[in-house]
């Protein structure tokens, strides 16, 4: 049984030839557990990645020029290149089921682009759900990103990426607007 | 949308009647460069005849060349581009500052004219005077810009492999059929003049009875490759901006510039880079340019020791169910027969590379395409795959190897290198162009793009 953990905990290595040789084997179990009969493995898969993807540790908080009684904080508990390694493998694996794990990502601005990306891949009505929730965050490039997922995922979009888009088409930033003008010619709007 | 077909359709009322003009003006400065030569032979000197001769500045193509680094700086920039008298250079596009200056200093060194030079595609597409792009910039950006020239009206020569994923092949088929867009895959040898068209003649003819089977021979990919810490990117490159689409990591130069191919997120190493070639040829042989496979089932490995995570060696076998059958093998042992393709039938065998054509009976390459006028002409490939594309730019018709063959050629590499990474048998729809009943593989089809790229 490969250890998934120690796996990714090797690719956040510093020995350089660990880390590439535990992402080469984390690669090959995603791709064998592709088969159609292994539907069940590639979901506890999924869900262990999301998990990893979403754990935090604690450690001792940085210094800050103000006076706090703040000695410990949450911090995530692979380094950001092995997380966005994560986001890559659950583009290929992820389902409805881990959608509820990574969504809270979406608010957290180191990750929240990959994340973004997981959930167009697994591109169903409750990953629209979730990034249509989105649409309201700050920063004009990842708004361009929702907005373009939402297209993407397309044609099986609620009524609420709709009115979602519609709302981005109004943005006060350029770009963002001509985005979602993109991204609702791509969706198809549910019948009333 | 409706405005850019408009523009379509009325540039091309407008193509037809400078067409009509274009050709007067040029058999003009041709018969009197002729008759003046003729008569004069001791006045004109051979460059002022050649400039005679030449087609007016206004006839021209003016072009953006996005990509100017090794290959599209050595290869289409100074090869092809420059010396050709029907095109005018007129920028240059490349996120590394050092490759795009120099390819400015070519054109000043060559045609005595300055370029624009421009970081981001995006800039020059929107130049009204550029009618044409050449794009030879890494495979994970074909797309996206060859996408955005379309919109923007361009016609394009875009390097091969087409695309990175079949969804953006899919993409792109879709977008120049809706702008009737001139679009030529850089799949050269279907403009060799030589070895491959006769291959595919003869099969035609039923030179070797009924094609049975195609072997295709790519060679080995890359080994591992030297493992390396990350580095601060050279100040000249916009890391960021060559990345693009692809994941963020950090710079290390193996992943940069030409040895980019053998990383998965930038390209699909020796079976999107050698194979789209020899792909594209066996798509024409067996008359599947706008179909494919139906079955595909492959293995391969990976140098274990290394920093590259393409495939290192490998063979996958495709069913075009649609097609008699055929099989296709691409595999990366070399041929025991010396050729890149070695297609079989029910009475024959050929087998054929750039530089020759054989058969396992001599007399299968007699005939109307004998073996006596034959030599090695590479470049002239080159050449005429540029004549092809500005024939077609004039005339608008489509070019030999437009963008759905691209697409469908480069699709066999991709779908090899799925079924060699899930080392299962897959069906393939080559209609819907998807895996029936798989979404995992499907998954494989395309990518989430990082940040605000999207197809």
């Amino acid at each position: 049984m490969t250890d998934v953990k120690q796996l990714l905990t090797q690719m956040g290595s510093v020995d350089m030839a660990m880390k590439y040789r535990a992402h080469r084997e984390l690669a090959r179990l995603i791709d064998r557990e592709t088969r159609p009969d292994h539907s069940e493995e590639r979901e506890q898969l999924a869900t262990e990645l999301a998990m990893e993807l979403a754990a935090t540790v604690t450690s001792k908080a940085p210094p800050t020029n103000v006076p706090d009684n703040i000695d410990t904080v949450q911090v995530p508990k692979h380094p950001i290149a092995v997380r966005r390694l994560i986001c890559t493998f659950l583009q290929q694996i992820a389902s409805d089921k881990q959608v509820p794990m990574i969504a809270p990502l979406l608010n957290e601005i180191e990750i929240r682009d990959e994340v973004r990306g997981v959930l167009q891949r697994i591109g169903t009505t409750a990953a629209a759900h979730e990034l249509v929730g989105a649409t309201k965050q700050l920063g004009t490039e990842f708004r361009i990103g929702v907005a373009n997922a939402i297209g993407a995922i397309g044609s099986i979009s609620t009524g609420e990426s709709f009115d979602a888009l519609s709302e981005l088409a109004m943005d006060p930033d350029t770009e963002v607007r001509m985005a979602a003008q993109r991204a609702l010619k791509r969706i198809r709007v549910p019948h009333e | 949308m409706t405005s850019r077909r408009t523009k379509a359709v009325e540039s091309q009322s407008n193509i037809d009647r400078d067409l009509s003009t274009r050709i007067n003006r040029r058999t003009f400065a041709s018969q009197a460069a002729t008759g003046i030569s003729l008569s004069l032979p001791m006045i004109l000197s051979p460059a002022t005849r050649k400039v005679l001769a030449a087609p007016a500045p206004s006839d021209r193509v003016n072009i953006g060349v996005i990509g100017v680094g090794d290959f599209g700086r050595r290869q289409h920039l100074g090869k092809l581009l420059l010396p050709n008298p029907r095109v005018q250079v007129v920028a240059v596009c490349d996120v590394d500052q050092l490759h795009r200056e120099q390819a400015a200093i070519d054109v000043l060194t060559h045609s005595k004219r300055r370029v624009s030079q421009y970081k981001d595609f995006r800039n020059l597409l929107d130049r009204k005077d550029i009618d044409a792009v050449v794009i030879a910039t890494p495979d994970h950006w074909h797309a996206l810009i060859a996408l955005a020239a379309i919109e923007a009206g361009k016609d394009v020569y875009c390097e091969k492999p087409l695309t990175w994923s079949i969804d953006e092949g899919k993409a792109l088929v879709a977008a120049a059929r809706r702008y009737g867009t001139v679009f030529q895959t850089g799949s050269q040898q279907r403009s060799d003049q030589y070895y491959f068209r006769q291959a595919r003649d003869l099969v035609h003819r039923g030179a070797i009875g009924d094609l049975q089977r195609i072997v295709t021979h790519l060679g080995a990919g890359s080994s591992g490759g030297t493992i390396v810490a990350p580095q601060t990117p050279p100040a000249s490159l916009d890391w960021n901006f060559w990345l693009g689409p692809a994941p963020y990591v950090d710079y290390t130069p193996e992943r940069c510039h030409y040895s980019f191919r053998r990383f998965a997120d930038y390209s699909g190493g020796r079976l999107t880079d050698h194979g789209a070639h020899q792909h594209d040829i066996v798509q024409w042989i067996i008359g599947a340019d706008g179909s494919g496979p139906t079955h595909v089932e492959g293995t391969g490995t990976f140098e274990e020791n290394g920093l590259y995570d393409t495939l290192w060696k490998f063979e996958v076998k495709f069913v075009y169910g649609a097609h008699g059958n055929v099989e296709l093998t691409t595999t990366s042992d070399p041929s025991p027969h010396g050729g890149v393709i070695e297609i079989y039938g029910s009475r024959g065998h050929i087998s054929v590379s750039r530089q020759r054509i054989r058969a396992d009976d001599s007399s299968i390459l007699q005939g109307p395409t004998g073996p006596e006028e034959y030599t090695s002409r590479l470049h002239e490939s080159y050449v005429g795959h540029y004549t092809n594309w500005l024939d077609c730019i004039q005339s608008r018709q489509r070019p030999v190897c437009d963008v759905e063959m691209g697409h469908r050629g480069a699709t066999i590499s991709h779908l090899a290198n799925i079924a060699a990474r899930l080392q299962r048998p897959l069906r393939w729809d080559p209609v819907q162009e998807k895996f029936p009943d798989d979404d995992p593989a499907n998954r494989l089809l395309g990518r989430a793009m990082r940040g605000t790229w999207s197809l």
